[in-house]
């Protein structure tokens, strides 16, 4: 997998938000707002390709969760960047 | 009737900044307080610093620590007075330099673009509005439209 070009990592106040940014034009009507963890795989797999495991490694890695936790939380937040069409296959 | 048309604080904080720098912004705006001319959570628009602010704008405004997307009334020296195309009355008062945006185009959600006009006959037609809102909405609840 690989992140799509096009979106930027910004922090309003105390959130994250993803937004499709040209060189010209930012767009806030495709903003997705993330949590800290979810911005942290963001930042670490942001131009390298990386599959389910990758994320999974950098969460067990990073945070104090069990493997099943990491599993389940990157499960579901991949599947929310495919359906915002953030990553592609 | 009156809803706040503008999504949170933050993210304007956000918008006002970039604005600032010269870019160019696209957002979607909440509320009924700009029909007929721009629906609410519907359709979005872009946004840019003005160079100089004119009657008949739609400006992205902070007055009294609250963000608008209302139509300039009125200009004098430093002062702004706004109105919303949807309102029957009520004005919002500031000065130029809290004026961060102005619309400068109007999308709607199947992607056709339009740019704004300056509202003049709209502005003109305010004794008899209440009754061309009211026709407006009616018509659009009989051909199934959200407003």
């Amino acid at each position: 997998m690989r992140i799509n070009k096009g979106y930027t990592l910004r922090t309003l106040g105390q959130e994250y938000i993803l937004v499709a940014e040209g060189l010209e034009t930012v767009n806030f009507n495709r903003m997705i707002s993330m949590n800290a963890s979810a911005a942290f795989l963001w930042k670490e797999v942001e131009d390298k390709d990386f599959d389910t495991e990758t994320l999974v490694q950098l969460l067990l890695d990073n945070y104090d969760i069990t493997r099943e936790v990491a599993e389940k939380d990157v499960a579901t937040l991949l599947q929310s960047w495919k359906e915002a069409g953030v990553v592609e296959e | 009737m009156e809803k706040e048309l503008l999504p949170n604080e933050v993210m304007l904080g956000e918008v006002a900044r970039l604005l600032e720098e010269g870019r160019e912004v696209v957002m979607k705006p909440k509320g009924f307080s700009m029909l007929p001319f721009i629906r609410g959570d519907i359709d979005s628009v872009a946004l840019r610093k003005p160079e100089q602010l004119k009657v008949g704008d739609i400006a992205l405004a902070r007055f009294n620590g609250k963000y608008i997307l209302h139509r300039v009334i009125a200009l004098e020296g430093d002062k702004v007075t706004l109105m919303g195309d949807g309102n029957l009355s009520g004005t919002e008062k500031g000065s130029r330099s809290e004026v961060f945006g102005i619309v400068t185009e109007i999308i709607s959600p199947e992607d056709r673009h339009r740019k704004p006009g300056k509202g003049r006959w709209w502005r003109r037609l305010l004794p008899v509005r209440r009754y061309l809102l009211k026709a407006y909405r009616k018509w659009n609840k009989l051909v199934g439209k959200p407003y």
